[in-house]
């Protein structure tokens, strides 16, 4: 039992993790209809503007925290204007395949900077294991978790309570009819990446904090996607529970079945769970549920 | 009409002046290394320092006017670990004159290229693939295979255990890569660590890229592990120990690490976690590569400051100065006009003894040997550093314990 519990709360700290990078796609959908495959790319070079003002340039915490916000929400921005702006009216599938373009090229430069090497964030936070009996959690990962759900709560305010998250709600519904009423959906979408670059920012720190900036670090996006289009593409809601249920999936299975099938469990679990949703619920767990008139 | 003949034979002018100038960088007298590497991939850490050493090598020794007015062209592609892009690079190059020598940098790598290369009559370096001493053929490993050196690992292991005054037998843990280079070490040491009275658990497997090992390594210690040999290609095993230092298994297991375990890289990043972490390897690493003279005294003409140096760097000179001496030989047999890559081949058998100012032991390629040595040397990180605890030893010989 202990075993099963340990795992199972691991598997909810690395599940935040996936909810904060599938949050950057959901927010992007939401407004958008893109379903953005260049997010893992946000989230990797987030941590890596922090890496470098902290380690590059020694800045403190905070003073190398605002800046990295900074740059990866310009980056956002860049990849809306430069390359999603005119594709406006443009089926989706151009859209969608040109955030796959953006990518493949930032993960050139990417991997070019790093060159096999890791880059390991400083310690900013508290080290050592949060011990309950036999149950241990790393403090740095507790606080990641809970970073997760203050993040999650602070979009949910922002979409519900303030005036930007109305329009961004509008948007969502029908671009046309929000443009309308005023709403200039150009600088919504501007606004909604300029936002995912920022979440993503925190996802990327949040990661790296556990598992550093290492070539792979781009493809956690992966997890976000399948997490995002099992909660529902639409559903911040979604995102969180989906990511929390993902990471814990993934751990508890590999810890029991691994033995039983030779291993891997922890690397198919994600599609298998993507599968068995797109199968019973193809607008995903919390999506919103389209009727169409035929 | 006549100023486009004009531009049509200005054109042809140029193209034709392209095509000779080409034809008079080829005629020079040249031979050729192709090295199919990870230079931004998972194995990426230990392939750029290798290649730069062998590099550098290159350079000094063309600066010196080559051999016998041979100089060597260096080719190296990014196949990213990537078998697939691996094979496609060699057949693009496979009809390229003079091409001696493949230095195949991943085990699967070596493994789908072997065939090629034994029907091109060509030669291949292969990282520790003992499968490819065990059928002696045109594919020359790098050091001791990879099942001698978990073999003398094991051996290290009993000793630890008996230096320890602990009874009964020692549980170790093994994990590395799922791909031919995790399981290899398995095919012969599995044998051996059972020979010896080890108690092996089922090994652990997971893909390359993997970012966190925390299930893997909580099953190892749940069933009982006493040490751990963590595989991959650093920083992949410094990021498993890493792991492991978090989950506290630190304190209470010994993390071991096979050829390719921390270098400066991870001792770089994760200096705290890997204290104590004992590594085996067939190249001089960390202190001893540090001061060796004919290591240091390259990089620093070539690379500057020691700041950023990397113990592989080493490493890639070793394949230098083994092709070096293959190149001797073969052109001294054949001559430059008649030089093919089969006379390589025919040289690198004759390379037993080969002295490589200490980075690794001597030569053991033979007729009937592909290995690169048969040497290994055990490190342990103390303070930060990676100081050696043996001296050279000779690794058993775990490739005959297996049938392949």
């Amino acid at each position: 039992m202990t075993e099963f519990i340990q795992q199972t709360i691991t598997g909810l700290m690395t599940g935040s993790l996936y909810s904060l990078v599938a949050a950057g796609i959901v927010l992007v959908y939401k407004s958008t209809h893109v379903v953005s495959l260049a997010h893992g790319q946000l989230v990797a070079f987030g941590a890596l503007f922090f890496w470098l003002f902290l380690s590059g340039l020694g800045l403190p915490f905070w003073a190398g925290l605002i800046p990295a916000f900074i740059l990866t929400a310009l980056l956002g921005l860049a990849i809306e204007r430069i390359a999603l702006r005119p594709l406006i009216g443009q089926p989706l599938i151009a859209a969608f395949l040109m955030t796959f373009a953006i990518f493949i090229a930032l993960e050139g430069i990417f991997v070019l900077y790093l060159k096999g090497e890791t880059r390991t964030l400083p310690h900013f936070l508290p080290e050592g294991n949060f011990v309950l009996g036999n149950i241990s959690v790393p403090i740095n990962q507790l606080i990641g978790f809970c970073v997760a759900l203050l993040l999650f709560a602070a979009v949910s305010l922002l979409f519900r309570y303030t005036k930007l998250g109305l329009g961004m709600r509008a948007t969502a519904e029908d671009h046309r009819l929000a443009q309308s009423t005023g709403i200039v959906v150009k600088n919504i979408f501007s606004y909604i990446w300029i936002l995912s670059g920022i979440v993503a920012a925190v996802a990327g720190i949040a990661t790296a904090n556990v598992m550093d900036i290492y070539y792979m670090l781009p493809y956690i996006g992966i997890n976000g996607l399948i997490v995002a289009i099992c909660g529902g593409l639409d559903s911040l809601t979604g995102a969180l529970l989906v990511g929390l249920l993902l990471g814990v999936v993934e751990n508890v299975g590999a810890a029991y079945l691994d033995p039983l099938v030779g291993g891997g469990i922890k690397d198919v679990a994600g599609y298998v769970v993507l599968l068995l949703v797109l199968l019973i619920r193809p607008y995903g767990l919390f999506g919103l549920v389209k009727i169409e008139r035929i | 009409m006549g100023k486009q003949v004009r531009m049509f034979l200005k054109a042809a002018l140029m193209i034709s002046l392209g095509v000779v100038c080409l034809t008079g960088v080829a005629s020079a007298k040249e031979v050729m290394y192709l090295s199919l590497a990870d230079y931004t991939g998972p194995i990426a850490g230990l392939n750029v320092p290798g290649d730069m050493g062998l590099e550098d090598f290159i350079k000094d020794v063309n600066a010196k006017g080559g051999v016998d007015g041979v100089t060597i062209k260096f080719i190296g592609i990014d196949t990213r670990y990537d078998v697939a892009r691996a094979v496609s690079a060699y057949k693009r190059y496979r009809r390229t004159p003079r091409l001696l020598m493949v230095n195949s940098i991943s085990t699967g790598i070596g493994k789908a290229v072997a065939p090629l290369i034994e029907k091109d009559k060509r030669l291949q370096m292969v990282p520790g693939d003992g499968e490819f001493q065990a059928h002696l053929g045109r594919s020359f490993i790098w050091g001791p295979a990879y099942q001698d050196a978990f073999a003398a690992m094991m051996d290290w292991v009993m000793a630890d255990w008996k230096k320890k005054g602990k009874s009964g037998a020692p549980v170790v843990g093994y994990l590395s890569w799922d791909n031919p280079y995790g399981r290899e070490p398995l095919r012969g040491g599995k044998e051996y660590a059972e020979k010896i009275g080890i108690k092996l658990l089922p090994p652990e497997f997971f893909p390359p890229g993997t970012l966190k090992h925390d299930v893997y390594l909580t099953r190892l210690a749940n069933a009982g592990a006493n040490y751990i040999l963590a595989g991959g290609v650093d920083p992949t095993p410094t990021n498993i120990i890493r792991d492991g230092y978090n989950l506290g298994l630190t304190k209470t297991i010994q993390f071991m690490t096979d050829y390719w375990g921390p270098t400066a890289l991870g001792i770089g990043v994760h200096a705290e976690a890997l204290e104590g972490t004992v590594i085996i390897s067939f190249f001089q690493r960390g202190e001893d590569a540090r001061n060796n003279p004919v290591v240091t005294d390259l990089w620093k003409r070539y690379r500057g400051s020691m700041d950023k140096f990397n113990e592989v760097y080493g490493m890639g000179m070793s394949w230098g100065m083994t092709y070096l001496a293959g190149l001797k030989i073969a052109l001294k047999a054949a001559g430059y006009e008649k030089l093919e890559a089969d006379d390589m081949y025919k040289a690198y058998q004759k390379l037993t003894g080969l002295n490589k100012y200490d980075i690794q032991g001597p030569c053991a390629y033979s007729p009937t040997s592909r290995l690169g040595s048969k040497l290994v040397k055990i490190y342990r990180v103390k303070a930060g550093k990676i100081v050696p605890i043996t001296g050279w030893r000779e690794a058993p010989n775990a490739v005959a314990l297996h049938t392949f």
